[in-house]
């Protein structure tokens, strides 16, 4: 290794490189196995270094569990360097095998710097056997085999003899990586226990004891086996954000400080939620009016929430109806008057309550909210008069949760409506509406109550208006048939 | 007759030429040192598109030493980690801590559209942007839309018959945009 003048880089030449085994994404399973080695080969007679091949590699593979074959992870690759002292790792893919008439091969090199994990070099090459054809066909290739001999030859062709690689992220080299850091929770309440996990992976020497920095306090972590340390701490009091740093105290008495990356949220504070309510006194009788109850849940304040529920009451305080979900509130919630065993629930008081937790635990419960489940139609009594060409009707209406609307209308058989009064809330006493010159009248008085429930009451308007009023005298004109005279 | 064999030559020769369609903030990308490629986001029919065109993107890019890049390997043990779905807009502390753990001055996402073959000619159409780890702001981006047949110059030479090949050479034509 040496700095070069130009600029900051340095220049490394690699003296021993492993290779990882052959990542298959070609979607064919008789391809080659020993394309790998055949890289390696002509790699090492072009550069002089050592070569360290796949089957060397099975046993590294097996015990860190290495799954993904097509990359390698910072851990992983330092690993490689401590066990087998390889300055660098190369992974081959091979994404098109094809062995027809016309062959075709696709394959992928990268070079990855063991230290840092970087990738400071790779190459990729596609060919079809067509690719060699020149006039009249002539020089086609349709050995498979031929065409993988040169795919390689350009693989590797360019492959450089040094790697350059920045200085700055050789600085920021360090002796140890994370490769697994948890906290269990990571949002929690203040005073809480959490749970910490770290594997650490040493590039030279393991460090005695290792203390994990929150909240300005120190927590020893316990030595596990196989690079992982465990330990228990308390989350700090006040609510807030905590980054948490490691310090690790080396055999030689040195300290040495890792950033973990991980935060702590300390979450003090229950949910804050307003619930709006759409048909709190409703009918759930299926007549298209106000059938069902929506409930609104709006989270005031951002959080994330774990859990939440919303439980009705009957007026003995036994639960009639729960939902219960998880994750983000639902926008909304409609309840259409069952129990939970899909029966109707009697009319009547219930009560509605929410509770929901947030994530550190926090739980926030509602006030009681009065709904009212009313199927029940407002009771109708209507008595006509008729006199001075007027028509008085006397309405006397009863109902417990109160009237919304009333409506009179007057209409013939045809539906043509002659008169229509309508007004909110209970409907007067009496009501007045002229006479119409009209045979076949009829009235029809309807009152709705806030559930949504309707009363009707309808009745034929000229049948009063002939009872009531005096029938003209008509004087007897004779006629052929009248045997009187 | 012969003019339009010009014409078509002429028409080729453009479709030859078309470069992809791209944003570019030159300042900025003049400061990015390291990138991590995130695994493309496979909107295809073909299931290993993913794997091997963020493959071929990560090589080219490689090749155009243009950036030091962070190996795959760790960006998806972060993925798994985080939780973040491939094709997952990454929130600003996702790309702090990027910033942070892997000194990654910018992230490359991608959109896989289309990567198949219709009638033997291979069709492929990418979408590539670079996101910036400490603003968030998209520093490049780039689409482009290319079948085997749109490289014929003359007589058919020039003609792309592998998807693999056509991937390889969209690639370089993004990763030329982004200079």
């Amino acid at each position: 290794m040496f700095f070069t003048t130009q600029g900051f880089c340095a220049k490394f030449y690699f003296r021993r490189i492993a290779f990882l085994p052959l990542k298959n994404i070609s979607g064919i399973n008789n391809i080659p196995q020993d394309i790998v080695n055949h890289i390696a080969k002509a790699l090492k007679k072009k550069h002089h270094f050592d070569a360290v091949l796949p089957s060397d590699l099975e046993d590294f593979l097996l015990r860190n569990r290495v799954r993904r074959m097509g990359v390698i992870t910072q851990a992983q690759a330092q690993g490689l360097m401590r066990q087998f002292g390889v300055d660098g790792a190369i992974i081959t893919w091979l994404d098109l095998y094809d062995k027809g008439e016309n062959p075709k091969i696709g394959i992928g090199i990268k070079v990855i710097e063991t230290s840092t994990g970087t990738v400071v070099w790779g190459n990729y090459v596609s060919l079809t056997g067509q690719d060699f054809t020149s006039f009249f066909g002539l020089g086609k290739v349709t050995s498979i085999k031929q065409l993988s001999n040169e795919a390689i030859k350009r693989l590797i062709k360019n492959f450089p003899s040094s790697f350059e690689i920045q200085t700055a992220s050789r600085v920021e080299k360090t002796s140890f990586a994370i490769e697994r850091f948890s906290l269990s929770p990571l949002v929690t309440q203040g005073g809480l226990p959490v749970m910490a996990s770290l594997r650490l992976v040493s590039l030279l020497e393991p460090p005695k004891e290792i203390a994990l920095l929150l909240g300005g306090k120190e927590w020893p972590l316990e030595k596990r086996g196989n690079g992982w340390w465990k330990g228990e701490i308390e989350a700090p009091k006040r609510q807030g954000r905590y980054f948490v740093r490691l310090k690790l105290f080396m055999k030689n008495g040195m300290l040495s400080f890792l950033d973990t990356a991980t935060s702590l949220k300390v979450d003090n504070t229950p949910p804050q939620v307003r619930l709006s309510f759409e048909n709190k006194v409703f009918s759930p009788n299926r007549d298209g009016i106000k059938d069902v109850l929506i409930v609104f849940p709006e989270l005031l304040v951002p959080d994330d929430i774990e859990l939440w529920g919303f439980h009705i009451y009957n007026q003995s305080g036994e639960i009639v109806r729960q939902f219960e979900g998880s994750g983000d509130l639902p926008h909304g919630l409609a309840w259409h008057g069952e129990n939970d065993e899909f029966g109707r629930v009697d009319d009547g008081i219930y009560c509605l309550e929410f509770r929901c937790q947030d994530k550190a635990g926090n739980i926030m419960i509602s006030k009681k909210t009065e709904i009212v489940v009313d199927n029940t139609a407002p009771q109708l009594n209507i008595s006509v008069n008729i006199a001075k060409k007027k028509a008085k009707f006397e309405i006397k209406c009863q109902e417990e949760n109160g009237i919304d609307k009333w409506q009179l209308t007057i209409m013939d058989k045809e539906e043509n409506i002659y008169k229509m009064l309508e007004g909110k809330g209970k409907p007067p006493p009496m009501l007045e509406s002229p006479l119409f010159e009209k045979k076949g009248l009829y009235f029809i008085i309807e009152a709705f109550d806030l559930a949504g429930n309707k009363a009707e009451y309808k009745g034929p308007l000229i049948t009063q208006q002939i009872t009531t009023t005096k029938p003209e005298k008509k004087e007897k004109v004779p006629i052929g048939w009248d045997y009187n005279f | 007759m012969g003019k339009n064999i010009k014409l078509y030559l002429f028409i080729f020769f453009l479709i030859a030429c078309a470069h992809p369609s791209y944003y570019l903030d030159k300042n900025e990308v003049h400061k990015i040192k390291k990138v991590a490629i995130f695994p493309f986001h496979n909107l295809s029919k073909t299931p290993q598109a993913r794997e091997i065109v963020t493959q071929i993107f990560l090589a080219e890019l490689t090749k155009a030493n243009l950036f030091n890049i962070e190996e795959l390997g760790n960006i998806i043990d972060f993925m798994v980690e985080k939780r973040l779905r491939i094709g997952a807009s990454l929130d600003k502390a996702s790309l702090l801590l990027l910033r942070r753990r892997y000194k990654v001055d910018a992230i490359i996402l991608g959109d896989i559209l289309v990567f198949d073959e219709r009638g033997g000619v291979p069709y492929l159409n990418l979408t590539a942007r670079m996101v910036s780890t400490d603003t968030g702001k998209i520093i490049w981006k780039a689409s482009i839309e290319r079948n085997g047949e749109d490289y014929i110059k003359v007589l058919n030479i020039g003609r792309i018959s592998s998807l693999n090949q056509l991937t390889q050479r969209v690639i370089k034509e993004l990763i030329e945009t982004m200079s």
